[in-house]
């Protein structure tokens, strides 16, 4: 039986459907229930929806074989997993936002505010800027709105929410899309199951392009 | 035996390497909790965690609780490189456990071939590598490596933080991200490209090793791997170019190895003379080791019971007698519990009652 961890939400729906395509059908996934778990012994495969930054874990400790998670996860929590196929959906990027009209002051600590406290410090160190991070769990946008933090690093889509409330991205780290990813011990024990799964999204991906 | 002296499953499998250990002439090796912490500052990188128990000795020496248990072996064994030294081991290490991030007392089993190493060894522990884990569990996979085919590869690119990007995504499996790495840096996408090649290589050991050589990978590392690999249990066995020690460390064959239910490596190994030499040493050196906490899980077998019988007694009750009751059930081959009253909290088969317990 291959378990697999989905991110909740519409990401996880859409990247059900190209399992489903690649002959890992589980009609019930998508149905109205409160159900977590749904199984499909004819087809192998038993799905779980558990909170996109959760699936990591998930997949890191074995209880999924595999998931999918987004790039931004990852690189936060750096789990011990094979990342093996770039999904080319949830798209967006990991940026440094500021109030328009920001100017950075070398001169001082730069606080930043997040969510990714690793991914910002690990691209702060790079320039070797002394910054004080502000952890937050979420309308990180509110901070430097406030004047509680001078830049913040965070995800951006579309930048409306930035847009919204007078923010700007001053820089883009790195792009970000859902990956699917593996346990390493899972990749020995079920490979037939778990290659089957990659050939089937990538020749989706290839049709896509 | 082992059932009736109620060993727990982690000591049975110690037991069962010890024994496979030293059927191939490996002594063990007791060594004290201690060591001068100089020699893991210097050597840092080798060890699974950074992070060390520190405390100072009576003399003032910075002294460290044992987070690895190579190094020592390493350090202690004569400098000769004429003869080959076999040493086995199991110790408890501490170190800090990658997901708790607390310190941790974790057993280690393991071994280390030293000195004067050739074919002949670094077959002999790659199959004892691929025996440990039959001696763990039915289902098992020994994914092995050569760090001198990768570095033949790795060595056209000129610019390190390329380099370790791409043996980082190599070490993930990450073809996407050696694609962008090849894309972003034309001059290496030739060998990116390999590298990604080698990422995804699958097949039986034949048909990877015509794509080795198609490829052009380094040929006497080749042969190396294709010696080593034609003594092991094809069935238990996976030529994979993931597994990546560290650079550093590691020159020649590595290995990890996978048994179901343990969603981690349960062993890791490979030869090593680049750490030989960094320590002085001219001798050459492969061993692995076994990570028992992570077999935890998979071993324990909670006892159904606390105990077979619990006998229950009264204050009324001559103790003499009671000992006595105890002793005679004892006899039949039952485990006994004496109390005066049972309690919730365990579980039992059956209960004997004494007559001052009935009567009060």
């Amino acid at each position: 039986m291959l378990n697999v961890a989905l991110p909740k939400g519409r990401l996880g729906e859409k990247v059900y459907s190209m399992f489903a395509v690649s002959g890992f059908e589980c009609p019930e996934v998508l149905g109205d229930s409160r159900k977590l778990i749904f199984e499909n012994p004819a087809a192998n495969v038993r799905y779980f929806w558990v909170k996109p930054s959760d699936v990591s874990v998930y997949v890191e400790r074995g209880a999924a074989d595999i998931g999918v998670a987004g790039k931004d996860i990852i690189e936060e929590y750096n789990p011990d997993v094979y990342e093996l196929l770039d999904l080319d959906t949830g798209k967006c990027r990991m940026a440094v936002a500021a109030r328009k009209g920001f100017r950075d002051n070398p001169d001082s600590t730069l606080r930043v505010a997040t969510k990714f406290s690793h991914i910002a410090r690990e691209y702060y160190s790079r320039t070797g800027r002394e910054i004080d991070i502000i952890h937050l769990n979420g309308s990180i946008e509110l901070a430097p709105v406030l004047g509680m933090s001078d830049v913040i690093v965070d995800i951006v889509e579309t930048g409306t929410t930035l847009k919204e409330n007078g923010l700007e991205v001053i820089q883009t780290i790195m792009p970000i899309s859902a990956r699917l990813i593996a346990n390493r011990s899972s990749f020995e024990f079920k490979k037939n199951d778990i290659l089957r799964v990659i050939d089937g999204l990538k020749t989706q991906l290839e049709v896509k392009k | 035996m082992a059932e009736r002296l109620n060993l727990k499953g982690e000591e049975k499998v110690i037991q069962k390497l010890r024994s496979l250990y030293s059927s191939y002439g490996y002594r063990t090796y007791k060594m004290s909790r201690f060591e001068e912490y100089d020699l893991y500052a210097q050597n840092k990188d080798f060890l699974v965690s950074g992070n060390i128990i520190t405390f100072t000795d009576t003399d003032g020496t910075l002294m460290a609780l044992k987070p690895d248990v190579t190094l020592s072996i390493v350090k202690s064994l004569a400098k000769s490189t004429a003869s080959v030294s076999r040493v086995c081991y199991d110790e408890n290490v501490y170190r800090v456990s990658d997901r708790s991030g607390t310190f941790r007392e974790i057993m280690q089993a393991g071994l280390e071939c030293i000195g004067n190493v050739g074919p002949v060894e670094l077959s002999e522990v790659a199959i004892l590598a691929q025996k440990s884990l039959e001696a763990i569990s039915g289902k098992s996979v020994l994914t092995i490596s050569h760090m001198g085919i990768v570095e033949a590869f790795v060595s056209e690119i000129a610019d390190e933080e390329v380099k370790a990007a791409a043996l980082k995504a190599l070490s993930n499996r990450n073809v996407s991200a050696l694609e962008a790495l090849a894309r972003d840096n034309e001059e290496y996408s030739q060998v990116i490209g390999k590298l990604a090649e080698l990422a995804v290589m699958a097949g039986d050991n034949r048909e990877v090793f015509s794509s080795l050589r198609a490829m052009g990978a380094d040929e006497a590392s080749l042969k190396e791997l294709e010696e080593v690999v034609s003594r092991l249990d094809e069935r238990r066995l996976r030529i994979d170019f993931s597994v990546l020690g560290e650079m550093n460390y590691y020159n020649g064959i590595t290995f990890r190895g996978y048994v179901e239910g343990v969603p981690v490596s349960v062993i890791s190994g490979g030869q090593y003379d680049r750490l030989m030499a960094r320590m002085g040493r001219k001798a050459k050196a492969v061993g692995f080791a076994v990570y028992m906490d992570a077999l935890e899980r998979l071993l324990s077998s909670a006892p159904e019971y606390d105990a077979d019988t619990v006998l229950v007694y009264g204050d009324s009750d001559d103790p003499a007698a009671v000992l006595d009751r105890a002793e005679a059930i004892r006899k039949e081959g039952k485990s006994v519990v004496a109390m005066k009253e049972v309690p919730f909290s365990i579980r039992y088969r059956e209960v004997v009652t004494m007559g001052g317990a009935q009567n009060a």
